[in-house]
Order: structure tokens, then C-alpha cells, then sequence
């Protein structure tokens, strides 16, 4: 009886485990000192986006992924990302927009392709740069700076675009393959470029700290 | 018997626990960035003559102030976080016991009065010789079998398969786990599904339940579906359903293996695709006029003894009450839309003393008016109670909404002013323990006014409805 009691509990425990997990949502960077926890929704189907290290993930074609950084809301961020495209076309980046009706919203898009890269905003086309391009299996840096009403993209040392935008600025920056793509982001680090203003017991301005 | 009321109490407060989940809240924070330019011109003149050459310096001189402001506009959006979350359901079984056959009527809601005491063994000629009974239970999407569609598993906070009246045979679970499989046959509201569960139960009874069924629901809460199923398991020694005083073989534990079959109902009992739990709370659609869990009224009827009262003072105001439990009131998308067709799981009209009723699941058929928009409406009714009193309800409720709630709170409470008419009697038995307990009944025919409070009652608009939405 005793045996038939444990493997009983055992199952039941296994299942609530099991059930609890959310398999469409995963965290990067968990658990580390100095640096932002990014929460990641696969909006689209499970599969097409998998975590693969603490602070990297795979996007698969037929993905779409939001992340965001969900315990404080951080809305003025340097995202930076080492992309490393193993097939396909490119990778879509969207920014100041959210993840809720995406396809109604406007946004910002970066593009980065094999055939160069491309940034257009609520759909309207703001550049073309041809000289940086995608490379298969060559991993790159890309970062996209969000901050007050302006953008800042780069790739490696390149700049692709710094300039202003009416949007306002958002937690989210969404990521979804060009066609059928399938890239590793390695390196994935969210920061607060307001960091040094907010502290843990409220905004301070230099210059207005109350101890001074 | 003891036992038995301590894990209904257990499961209830875990019911309501259970209930705080049903809301996702999702946030979305926009930094908007003001950025301000001030040009400012400043010219101070000395009063008096100045002595100046031929190029003197102006007095004029400029600030340019350049200032950034920026904040967070927050948006919140609300979903529904569940596939199923529901109070109350029961099946009637047939088949499931030759002699001690529990009686409880097609729908497991109609039980014989008369047999309800704690030595009632069962009936072998009872036609529906089992029930299933389930309160409490939620249930969510399960993402499993690279996100198969219409998976789901659920808990509920207690569940009752009992194949006869014998306590012993009866397979109890608080906090049973399930999972489920739909095939839906209409997407549309009332859903229609063919669905195959399976679930576990720890304790007190250690068992295995699969069955099949075909749901309809929901639709203002109600569902109804046709069930055919296994179940099997074990009462342990230790188990409260074994070990207590009225059992004489408290030493020996009890196996029980069978297949049943049965028509079920359910209040209160909400369900939504999974397209839906990503629908905001707001753009959901709704059937009724009226959901909820308690309407309580205290009734004014000229009994000549109060119900609530133990002296005989004719003088007392307040006779008798009205309880209705398990509310819904579903329009009818006929003409203006403002008919609907009601019941409750349990209505209970106290006259007087000696004049009550009760009612399981009554037929109300009724019309909806609004007099202010959100507030106030007015509700003409008729009601039909067959079962296990005999009786007539003819009045009306002018409902007040006291709390204007946003979509996804239940927290719901209004009030109602009743006048009617009820008519009947209580003419099937009750037990001697009810009779006791309540008074002798009898007949009745009695005018009333009342004052009614509802609870988690939620009274909608035209404007919700969506017969009313194009």
C-alpha cells in the first residue's frame, strides 16, 4: 500500500510540475547581478523559438519572439545582440511598439538581410544601407538604443541610423525571421541607459539629489 | 458523516482561493518625450540717458532654454485567464449500482428528499442509481504535443463519483487534476465539443476517471452535457470515507472498478476557446441579462407566523425570504431581445411558518427593461417550480446596480425590490430531518414584497448584449 501511496504522490507531484510550467514564455539573463532579466513570449508557435543558454536563444522560421525587460519596465534601453544567421534571408527587428494586435501597430523596423539593411518607420521607408549586410554564419552586433526621441542602430561599428522618432518609446523589441530564417542570438543584454538616474528609492535628477 | 462536511469545507475554501485566477493583466508602458525649446529676450534699459558712441552695446540680451520632459503613460489590458472556470456541476449516472442505487434523478439534482439521511443505504430500484459531483474547478490550456490544439487540464476543488448511496464506494477528490482533449463540433456560442478527459484524485480516494463526453455551453454560465466514462479506485483504511464511526468494516479498504453513463449540468460554469483568453475582457461577448452566484431577499407576505421568528407575534413585519442560488437569465434573440428564459440551480420561497417552497432548477421566463442606462431595469417574470415543490411565482424586480465593476470582476452587487404572487404547494416529501428543520409544509398562496440583495449577481445592459452588437 505504502508503494502504491508513493507512486501515486510521485505522479501527482510530476504533473503539477509539469502543468505549472508556461511553455510559451522563457527568461534571459535569471539570476544575474548587474544585469536586466529579459522576459521572452513566443508569439508564435512554441517550437519556433528556443532558449539555449542564459542569455541566448535560437528563432526558427515561422517564429516571433517579444522580450522585454518585466520586472521594471524599461523603456530607455540599449539592446544589444551577437546575431548569428545560419539560413535564410535576414532577421526583422521591431521596436517602439507592443506585442499586444502587433500587426496593428505602428513600429519601427529594422531590418537585417543578406541583402543589406533597412529601417522603416510606421512603414515609411527612412534608409537603405546597402553596404552592411547579413552574413551567413558570420555573427555580428547589433544594437538598437532607444532613448527619448531618439534611435541609435549599429551594427558592429557601423551605424545604420541614428535619428528621431515620433513613436514612443517602449519595453518591447520584437524579433522575427525574414521569410524562412533561422538565426542564434548570443549575447542578449537589455540596459536601462537611465540607469544612473534611477535608483531604488525613486528618480534622481543630478543636481536635485535631496542630500545635496 | 463527520468527515465528509469537514472536506466539503476544505474544498469550498479552496474553491474560492481557486477563484482569484481567472484574470490575466497585461501592461504596456509608453514613454512619451516632450522636448520644449524657450527663447527669452531680456532688455534692461537703465532709466535715465545713456551716453553712447557711435557702437555701443546693447542692452538686449537673449536666453535659450532647452528643456526635456518625459513620462510613462501606462495601459492595462485584462483577459481571461482560463478555459473553463466554473461552481457547480452534476451528472445523473445510470447503470452503476444493482441495489444500493443512489437516486438523485436525471441531471444528479433531483434527489428524493424523503431519503436523505445519514442511514440512507440506496434503492434498488432506483432508475439513476449514481452522480457525479464536482465544485470548484479551473482549468487552463495545456501546451503539450507541440502545441496540439484544444488541450486543456484543469483542477477541481472537489470531485464525487459515486456509482451507489454507499459512502464507501464513493470516490472523493480534493484538488483532482485532469486533463482534456476537445473536438469542437460548433464554435460558435453555446459551443458544441466532443471531449475526452481523464483525471486523477489523491485523496481522499485514490482513483482514475477517462471519460467522453458532449458539452454544450456555455451560455450564461449553464452547460449540459451527456457523459460515458471508466472510473476506478480505492478507499484506503485511512481514508475518512473508511475510517469513520458509522462504518463497521473501518478495517478494511474498499476497490471499486465501473463504467457509467449519464446527462450532467452545470452552473455558474464559464467557458471560453483559446482564441478567447486573448480576447480582452472587454470585447467579450455576452448571452444574459442576469449571472450570478446569490440573490437574497427578506419577503413581507401577511403569513400569520414568521419564518424567521420562533414567537407568534402577528405584528412582525418581515415573514419570510426568497434565496436564489446559481442565477442566470439568458435573452432570447427574439424581437427586441429583452425576453429571456431563466433558472437557478436552488430557489427557496419561505412565506411563512408553514408555507415554503423549493425549487431545482425552475423554468423563469421573464423580460428585461432598462429605466437608466447601467443603473436601473425593471424585470416582469413568471416562474414555473416542478420539482420537489409544486409552485407559481408571478412578480416583478426593479434591480439597482450598487457597484459598477470593471469586465472580469465578480464582485458584483446590486439590489432589488420584489412584489408577486406565489402560488402552490410543497407536495412531494420531504424528509422527516427537512421537515424538522424548516416546518411542516404545506400549501401556499401569497402576495409579497420584498428587499433583495445580490451577490456576485451581475445584471448586463442592451448595449452588452451581443444580440445587440453588429
Amino acid at each position: 500500500m505504502k508503494i502504491i501511496m508513493k507512486i501515486t504522490i510521485l505522479i501527482f507531484s510530476s504533473i503539477l510540475i509539469l502543468l505549472s510550467c508556461s511553455p510559451d514564455r522563457f527568461y534571459l539573463n535569471q539570476n544575474l547581478p548587474y544585469e536586466e532579466e529579459i522576459a521572452a513570449i513566443k508569439i508564435g508557435y512554441i517550437d519556433s523559438v528556443e532558449k539555449i543558454a542564459k542569455n541566448a536563444f535560437a528563432l526558427y522560421s515561422g517564429g516571433l519572439v517579444d522580450l522585454y525587460c518585466q520586472e521594471i519596465p524599461v523603456t530607455q534601453l540599449q539592446a544589444d545582440f551577437t546575431v548569428d544567421i545560419k539560413d535564410g534571408e535576414g532577421i526583422d527587428f521591431f521596436f517602439r511598439t507592443i506585442a499586444d494586435h502587433f500587426d496593428k501597430h505602428s513600429n519601427i523596423n529594422f531590418q537585417y538581410s543578406t541583402n543589406g539593411c533597412k529601417v522603416t518607420e510606421a512603414g515609411r521607408l527612412i534608409v537603405m544601407v546597402d553596404s552592411i549586410k547579413a552574413q551567413l554564419n558570420k555573427p555580428a552586433r547589433i544594437k538598437i538604443e532607444n532613448y527619448g526621441s531618439l534611435y541609435n542602430i549599429t551594427v558592429d561599428c557601423d551605424t545604420v541610423y541614428f535619428g528621431k522618432s515620433n513613436l514612443h518609446a517602449t519595453q518591447h523589441i520584437l524579433i522575427k525571421p525574414v521569410n524562412i530564417t533561422n538565426a542564434v542570438f548570443t549575447g542578449v543584454r537589455f540596459s536601462n541607459m537611465n540607469s544612473d538616474m534611477q535608483k531604488t528609492e525613486g528618480w534622481q535628477i543630478q543636481g536635485f539629489n535631496k542630500n545635496e | 458523516m463527520k468527515n465528509t462536511k469537514i472536506i466539503i469545507l476544505i474544498s469550498g475554501v479552496l474553491t474560492l482561493l481557486m477563484s482569484c485566477g481567472q484574470t490575466r493583466v497585461e501592461e504596456d508602458v509608453y514613454t512619451i518625450t516632450l522636448r520644449d525649446t524657450t527663447y527669452q529676450n531680456f532688455v534692461n534699459n537703465a532709466p535715465g540717458n545713456r551716453d553712447n558712441g557711435t557702437i555701443f552695446p546693447s542692452s538686449r540680451t537673449f536666453k535659450n532654454q532647452r528643456d526635456m520632459l518625459q513620462y510613462d503613460s501606462i495601459v492595462t489590458r485584462k483577459y481571461p485567464d482560463f478555459i473553463r472556470y466554473g461552481l457547480f456541476e452534476s451528472v445523473g449516472l445510470m447503470g452503476t449500482s444493482s441495489e444500493h442505487g443512489i437516486g438523485v434523478g436525471i441531471l444528479g439534482v433531483y434527489p428524493n428528499f424523503q431519503n436523505m439521511t445519514d442511514s440512507y443505504i440506496g434503492d434498488k430500484d432506483a432508475l439513476f442509481t449514481g452522480g457525479i459531483y464536482r465544485l470548484g474547478f479551473f482549468e487552463q490550456r495545456l501546451r503539450w504535443f507541440h502545441d496540439a490544439k484544444n488541450w486543456a487540464w484543469g483542477v477541481n476543488g472537489l470531485e464525487v463519483i459515486a456509482p451507489s448511496a454507499l459512502t464507501t464506494e464513493q470516490l472523493w477528490g480534493i484538488l483532482s487534476i485532469y486533463t482534456k482533449k476537445r473536438y469542437y463540433l460548433v464554435e460558435d456560442i453555446p459551443y458544441v465539443a466532443f471531449t475526452i478527459t481523464s483525471g486523477i484524485g489523491l485523496y481522499p480516494s485514490m482513483y482514475a476517471n477517462v471519460s467522453g463526453s458532449l458539452d454544450v455551453g456555455s451560455i450564461g454560465g449553464l452547460n449540459m452535457r451527456l457523459y460515458a466514462g471508466l472510473a476506478g479506485g480505492l478507499n484506503p483504511t485511512w481514508s475518512p470515507l473508511i475510517d469513520n464511526p458509522g462504518n463497521p468494516y473501518r478495517d478494511k479498504s474498499v476497490s471499486v472498478f465501473f463504467p457509467y453513463f449519464g446527462l450532467g449540468v452545470s452552473v455558474l460554469d464559464f467557458h471560453n476557446l483559446v482564441e478567447e483568453t486573448e480576447k480582452e475582457w472587454n470585447e467579450h461577448e455576452h448571452s444574459s441579462w442576469d449571472v450570478g452566484f446569490l440573490q437574497f431577499g427578506l419577503l413581507s407576505t401577511g403569513a400569520d407566523e414568521s419564518a424567521l421568528s420562533t414567537s407568534k407575534d402577528s405584528a412582525n413585519f418581515i415573514k419570510g425570504f426568497a434565496l436564489k442560488l446559481a442565477n442566470a437569465s439568458v435573452a432570447i434573440p427574439f424581437l427586441n431581445n429583452k425576453f429571456y428564459a431563466g433558472t437557478s440551480l436552488i430557489n427557496l420561497m419561505v412565506m411563512g411558518q408553514k408555507e415554503w417552497g423549493l425549487g431545482i432548477l425552475p423554468i423563469r421566463i421573464g423580460y428585461f427593461q432598462t429605466l437608466l442606462s447601467d443603473e436601473l431595469s425593471v424585470e416582469p417574470f413568471i416562474e414555473y417550480n416542478y420539482y420537489p415543490s409544486n409552485f407559481i411565482n408571478v412578480g416583478g424586480r426593479v434591480n439597482l446596480v450598487l457597484n459598477k465593476l470593471e469586465e472580469g470582476e465578480s464582485g458584483f452587487i446590486n439590489v432589488s425590490l420584489l412584489l408577486g404572487y406565489a402560488t402552490g404547494s410543497t407536495d412531494l416529501g420531504f424528509g422527516k430531518d427537512i421537515v424538522d428543520a424548516i416546518g411542516l409544509p404545506g400549501s401556499f398562496s401569497r402576495t409579497y414584497v420584498g428587499l433583495s440583495i445580490g451577490l456576485m449577481d451581475r445584471i448586463f445592459f442592451p448595449e452588452q448584449l451581443r444580440y445587440n452588437k453588429k
